[in-house]
């Protein structure tokens, strides 16, 4: 036990450090057991027996005997880019490679009930595009959500064909939004912003970088019904969270935009400066003193939504399993993302995301008592409206498609290896608000794309 | 169960062919009609460029400029610094009582007035031309060399280029053509200075000329985009400034050599011409005497003496303005064939204008009994310099057609039906 918690100690580490792409819809993440991954992550019907159950069907822990201890990892390798419709520029989002981990434990206290303790990340996100280039770095240069979920997991086997499970989600979240101040769009004296003093859009003058943590609770819950010898039906839960992160770090740093400034410029007649005077030099006292750019702290709270699947598990003959899960999110929640600041004014990210559905299809063939092949295809629709595809999560329906590889190696020792490929259909979207304070699909100016490769290993142990 | 499987298969089907999504697209600009070279088109200048009409701009006027004109009729896109409201500086309404445009809820506007840009994300800026720029203010807004060490910036150089200058938005845009217009203001400062019309301190130097020139043109020929390079205007021919020949004959007709019928003059009693005056190349800005013909109507007696300097700009200094834009322009057309720029002069269509009457030599004073402005024929706005809204389609029509012969473009000419 004590190696145990060790290994979950260091689980939860990397875990808390290494930021998570995007897998699911929305800021979704369904990666969490190299074996489900190979299925694309159908089968809460039937989950895979390496203690993964715990994040995909609680229910499905029973049976693991003296234990399992499952350990693996998922690299994430997302590419995508923006083109702008009237210059055409196109620029890529910064390549990024995530290592996201899992952990699992479980065993059977008896022939009826089962404990298990899991660490996944149901929720995250890491978008990255150059802070100095990136047209929509004033919308975001840096997202990152890291989401750490901690299960203590509890199962009964209520009859031979009926069993439920539930755990307990503590849930660590660390948040972090760098963005520029862009002269062009900020109010200089009232009623009168840079751009109508002539300053153009995308003039850099500060930089934010917004980082804090918080914690949450939920539940996540599940049964398994055995409807036929060969059929098995399934439902899942996993209760919505709302994070709040209070006092998080507000860092602000002036960016010189280098401009100087020409006689008769308003800036200068209002405040009685000579040509020539530095624009830099006006803006510095707001970094300063009582100045609202300064640094300071500020708070949000972040919605993690509920989650509910249904499953279907079939097998079809002795060597050939398929499953069939759909998946219903309530991204509906996620309305706004409120910035609250000590000194700048607060800021309502209007987001209005809808509910999404899901659909997964895997099969497994068991190519002999050492090998299991697998192969799956998934589809979900977009969580972000038309008028909310921005930088920060430039998100869109996805086809997906995996395959997978399980193997004994030994008795007590299994590894799994699994390949997906993430195709999220081009998406129109913005990398600007307008100057509205909802804006709406008038001002997409573009089109995103996204794609990813994400290859997971995952050894289990068998006690 | 084989049934049963079947069906679960079918679903399954069913859910990844439903499943395809579609991928949405680029929206890009249409194409220009005029051509690929008009894709992205940017014009460079000084006053005229931008729109500036009777002593002002505001965002209809700016919509008036030629370059305005020749991008829609090109069907290219065109990004300006809209001045929102009343402008900057508002427009005269009335010359003669100096009285600009306004709007309801806003008070009386005054040359001072200024009511900043329209605040409207731009991916580039297809006009840079500000009014007032000499040709050195094309890539230097702090020049301080020369006679007269100051910078022609002004208010709306911060306003419509945001602390860059002319060629570097013009950079920026990375444009496939370019038309650039200046050096009309490196002689017009000098006739339309107050304290001393025609002042010859005010005429840029020829080599600060040149050197304006080669500093722009370098950064021109650098874009490789194609340019057409807009001659240097002759403005001792335009409204502002009326020749003394003509006020002394239109004050005594039949007289010393003068046309018409001695006794028949308009001009009120009490407003008198010395004979000095009596000199073509003698320029006397419309400033200067229409509020002494307008005094004396009201019975003050008024004597235009045009040998004096603060009132008139001499033939000398006149001679020298014209000899200036002789020069600038044989310099542009020079070094703009070396670069392999096309070159324009519009010198021709303005003279033509005078020649047939369209633009007058003596300004239309019949208005000035009732309050009404000095008006300047069709083809100039109420301050005397800058074209009207027919001249912008006139200069766009020329310049469109010199664009379509020197380029292969197919703008279409007329520009405006």
């Amino acid at each position: 036990m004590r190696r145990f918690l060790v290994w979950l100690a260091a689980g939860a580490l990397v875990g808390a450090v290494a930021p998570t792409g995007l897998a699911a819809q929305g800021y979704g993440i369904y990666e969490h057991g190299t074996c489900m991954m190979g299925r694309a992550g159908a089968g809460i019907a039937s989950p895979c027996a390496d203690g993964s159950a715990i994040f995909y069907n609680p229910a499905g822990i029973t049976g693991t005997g003296k234990g399992i201890l499952s350990a693996g990892v998922t690299y994430i390798g997302p590419s995508g880019d923006f083109t702008n419709d009237v210059t055409g520029v196109t620029t890529e989002s910064e390549p990024l490679k995530f290592f996201v981990p899992h952990l699992y434990w479980t065993r059977d206290l008896d022939q009826k009930y089962s404990v298990g303790l899991g660490v996944f990340a149901p929720y995250g996100l890491t978008t990255e595009w150059d802070e100095n280039t990136f047209e929509g770095r004033f919308l975001g240069y840096h997202s990152e959500i890291q989401s750490i979920y901690i299960q203590p997991t509890f199962a009964i086997r209520v009859s031979d064909k009926f069993r439920i499970g539930g755990g307990f989600d503590y849930t660590i979240v660390k948040v972090a939004l760098h963005q520029r101040a862009d002269l062009y769009s900020t109010t200089l004296s009232a009623g009168v912003t840079g751009g109508n003093l002539g300053f153009a859009p995308g003039t850099d003058f500060a930089d934010i970088k917004l980082e804090g943590d918080g914690t949450g609770v939920g539940f996540n819950v599940g049964a398994i019904w055995q409807a036929a010898r060969n059929v098995s039906v399934g439902l899942k839960y996993l209760s919505q969270q709302e994070v709040y992160v209070n006092k998080a770090d507000a860092d602000i740093t002036q960016i010189n935009t280098g401009i100087i400034l020409p006689a008769g410029h308003p800036l200068l007649i209002q405040l009685g400066l000579p040509a020539g005077t530095p624009l830099d030099a006006i803006l510095a006292p707001r970094f300063t003193g009582t100045g609202a750019l300064v640094d300071q702290t500020g708070s949000t709270k972040l919605t993690f939504p509920s989650q509910l699947v249904f499953g279907l598990a079939v097998d079809a003959t002795p060597k050939i399993k398929v499953l069939a899960d759909v998946q219903w999110v309530n991204w509906a929640k996620f309305e706004t993302l409120a910035l609250q600041f000590e000194r700048l004014p607060q800021k309502i990210i209007v987001e209005n995301y809808e509910n999404t559905i899901g659909v997964r299809v895997g099969g497994e063939y068991a190519i002999n008592t050492n090998y299991t092949a697998r192969l799956g295809y998934l589809s979900h629709g977009a969580a972000a409206p038309d008028q909310t595809v921005t930088p920060n999560l430039p998100e869109g329906p996805r086809n997906e498609f995996t395959a997978g590889l399980g193997a004994s190696l030994g008795q007590k020792l299994h590894l799994d290896l699994a390949y997906q490929y993430i195709d999220q259909a081009d998406r129109r979207g913005r990398t600007t608000d307008g100057g509205m304070a909802e804006p709406t699909t008038a001002v997409n100016n573009g089109l995103y794309t996204f794609s990813a490769h994400l290859i997971g290993a995952t050894f289990t142990y068998k006690f | 169960m084989i049934r049963k499987l079947t069906g679960l298969s079918l679903v399954a089907g069913a859910l990844f062919l439903g499943a395809c999504h579609e991928d949405g697209t680029l929206n890009p600009p249409d194409a220009p009609i005029a051509g690929d070279a008009m894709v992205r088109y940017v014009a460079m200048g000084n006053s005229i460029t931008a729109g500036f009409q009777s002593a002002g701009i505001l965002d209809s006027t700016q919509k008036q400029s030629y370059a305005y004109l020749i991008a829609h009729a090109a069907g290219t896109e065109y990004y300006y610094q809209s001045l929102r409201y009343r402008g900057c500086a508002p427009p005269f309404t009335n010359n003669v009582t100096q009285t600009r445009y306004t709007l309801p809820g806003f008070p009386a506007s005054t040359a001072s007035t200024c009511d900043l840009a329209t605040a409207s994300e731009k991916p580039w800026l297809s006009n840079t031309a500000v009014p007032g720029a000499r040709m050195i203010e094309a890539t230097n807004n702090f020049d301080s060399t020369g006679a007269v060490a100051t910078s022609a910036s002004n208010t709306l150089t911060g306003i419509i280029l945001g602390g860059a200058t002319q060629a570097d938005r013009m950079e920026e845009a990375h444009p496939t053509l370019v038309t650039a217009w200046f050096g009309n203001n490196d002689v017009l400062g000098a006739l339309t200075n107050s304290a001393n019309p025609g002042n010859p301190i005010l005429v840029t130097p020829l080599a600060k000329f040149q050197a304006g020139t080669d500093a722009l043109f370098d950064r021109l020929e650098a874009t490789g985009a194609d340019v057409l390079i807009i001659g240097v205007a002759n403005v001792t021919v335009i409204p502002y400034g009326t020749s003394g020949q003509v006020i002394f004959c239109a004050k005594n007709p039949g007289v010393g050599g003068c046309p018409g019928t001695p006794g028949t003059s308009a001009l009120p009693a009490l407003f008198t011409v010395d004979p000095n005056c009596a000199v073509a190349a003698i320029l006397v800005p419309w400033s200067k005497y229409v509020p002494m013909i307008g005094a004396a109507a009201a019975g003050a007696a008024q004597l235009l003496d045009c040998s004096v300097d603060t009132v008139v700009s001499s033939a000398a200094e006149t001679g020298g303005m014209m000899t200036a834009v002789t020069q600038y322009n044989s310099y542009l057309s020079t070094q703009a064939a070396a670069r392999g720029f096309a070159f324009w002069d519009p010198n021709p269509t303005l003279q033509n204008l005078i020649n047939t009457g369209a633009v007058p030599v003596f300004p239309n004073l019949s208005a000035l009994g009732t309050g009404g402005s000095v008006t300047f024929g069709n083809y100039f706005s109420l301050d005397g310099v800058h074209p009207s809204a027919l001249a912008h389609r006139l200069i766009a029509d020329s310049v469109a057609a010199n664009l379509n012969a020197a380029f292969g473009t197919t703008i279409p000419v007329p520009v405006a039906p």
